[in-house]
């Protein structure tokens, strides 16, 4: 092995330029380091590697089989939550007689037990439905069903929010403009409704207003009182 | 199960990888260090293992691990170690073999005539002449062309020559 190694050694010292002579003696120092060099390490040290890296596998086969456990679970319940929170968020564009609209009204029920003042906006979505319902000319039972639920969801509330309930009867305007004639009816009397709330709210406010006044005025004048006997003084 | 070819790759290229390791960084303990994790990087990439290319391929992890102690040689034997341990196998050595090794006049004086070799011609000294790898094979480890690895081979065999006759 080592010979043919020289030999082979030799010719290309040759095709390199190297006289014959030369090309031999170059070869020598191959074989001196050829010689010294050979190192062994024993069978039983390698077999003992080899044993320390199959005890190392099953280690980490131990830990590949573990680990699903924990993570698959964990993952599907990610999943499934990622799901319904998408179903959710989905949900809130739809109108009523769609798959999704249970999911709107329950999760609107959960968000209202909450936070109360969302009631304010669960109004202007019922207003909101009924003028999506008429600009798609929908059921006409099914708008009915939805204008006596926006009627409850007023009646429920004692104290309205201006700014919603201004847009709800916006909404609820430009749906009669949009409705059939039976509908316009129903409409309209949501409307009246949804006026007389506002102005029973804006009454609701003026009261109060006049105690304030009063209130400052009644201050002021205990305190220009004050002021007086002090400048007497 | 791990395949049994990887037993007969280890028990077939480990004295020669070992060889690679302990004539660049002349330890014999580090050059342990260095062949087990040459080996365990081939076994967590033994899928990719093609076995007409198993003697290059094994010297490329070695080379490309040899460059990487290089350039960080401030740590030095402690993160060959660390990487072993980190990697599960605990680091062993066959304390036999290095006691020749260390005592041992001829190997003594190769290895302070190789140290003298600039590094280009060290390099393919040690894969050509010790390993007894073939141009080609060389060629491929290291990048280079069959008719490089030979002009270099010429002028490593003549500083060689040089060395020893200048008694080093």
């Amino acid at each position: 092995m080592e010979n043919d190694f020289k030999k082979q050694l030799i010719k290309e010292l040759q095709s390199q330029g190297s006289l014959e002579e030369e090309a031999r003696d170059l070869a020598e120092i191959f074989s001196k380091i050829s010689k010294a060099s050979k190192i062994e390490r024993s069978h039983i040290f390698k077999k003992s590697f080899l044993d320390n890296l199959s005890e190392k596998e099953k280690a980490d086969r131990k830990t590949f089989f573990f680990l699903p456990r924990v993570y698959v679970p964990a993952l599907a319940l990610a999943l499934l939550l990622f799901i319904l929170i998408t179903e959710v968020v989905n949900a809130q564009k739809s109108l009523p007689g769609q798959p999704l609209y249970p999911i709107k009204r329950l999760s609107e029920n959960i968000v209202k037990t909450i936070n109360p003042s969302f009631k304010d906006e669960i109004l202007r979505r019922r207003s909101e439905e009924i003028k999506n319902l008429t600009e798609q000319k929908k059921d006409s039972d099914l708008l009915k069903k939805t204008i006596d639920e926006y009627k409850n969801e007023l009646k429920e509330k004692e104290d309205v929010n201006p700014i919603r309930i201004e847009e709800s009867r916006k909404n609820l305007e430009e749906a009669k403009d949009k409705s059939s004639e039976e509908g316009k009816k129903e409409i309209e009397k949501a409307i009246i409704q949804t006026e007389i709330k506002k102005e029973d709210q804006e009454k609701k406010e003026k009261p109060d207003n006049k105690i304030k006044l009063k209130e400052n005025k009644d201050s002021d004048g205990e305190a220009g009182e004050i002021r007086k006997t002090e400048h007497k003084n | 199960m791990r395949d049994a070819d990887f037993d007969e790759l280890y028990l077939q290229f480990s004295d020669k990888i070992y060889k690679y390791f302990y004539w660049q960084v002349k330890d014999p303990y580090l050059a342990e260090d260095f062949t087990g994790e040459v080996f365990v990087r081939a076994w967590k990439n033994w899928r990719r293992f093609k076995p007409d290319y198993s003697s290059a391929w094994l010297y490329k992890i070695a080379r490309n691990l040899l460059i990487d102690y290089w350039r960080k040689n401030k740590d030095r034997k402690e993160r060959s170690l660390e990487a072993l341990v980190e990697a599960g196998t605990e680091p062993s050595y066959d304390e036999d073999l290095i006691g020749k090794i260390q005592s041992d006049n001829e190997i003594k004086q190769l290895r302070e005539a190789i140290s003298l070799l600039p590094e280009n011609l060290r390099e393919i000294v040690i894969l050509r002449f010790i390993e007894e790898l073939s141009a080609k094979e060389v060629g491929e480890i290291l990048n280079l062309t069959e008719v490089n690895v030979r002009v270099l081979q010429y002028r490593g065999l003549q500083k060689l020559r040089e060395i020893f006759k200048n008694g080093k």
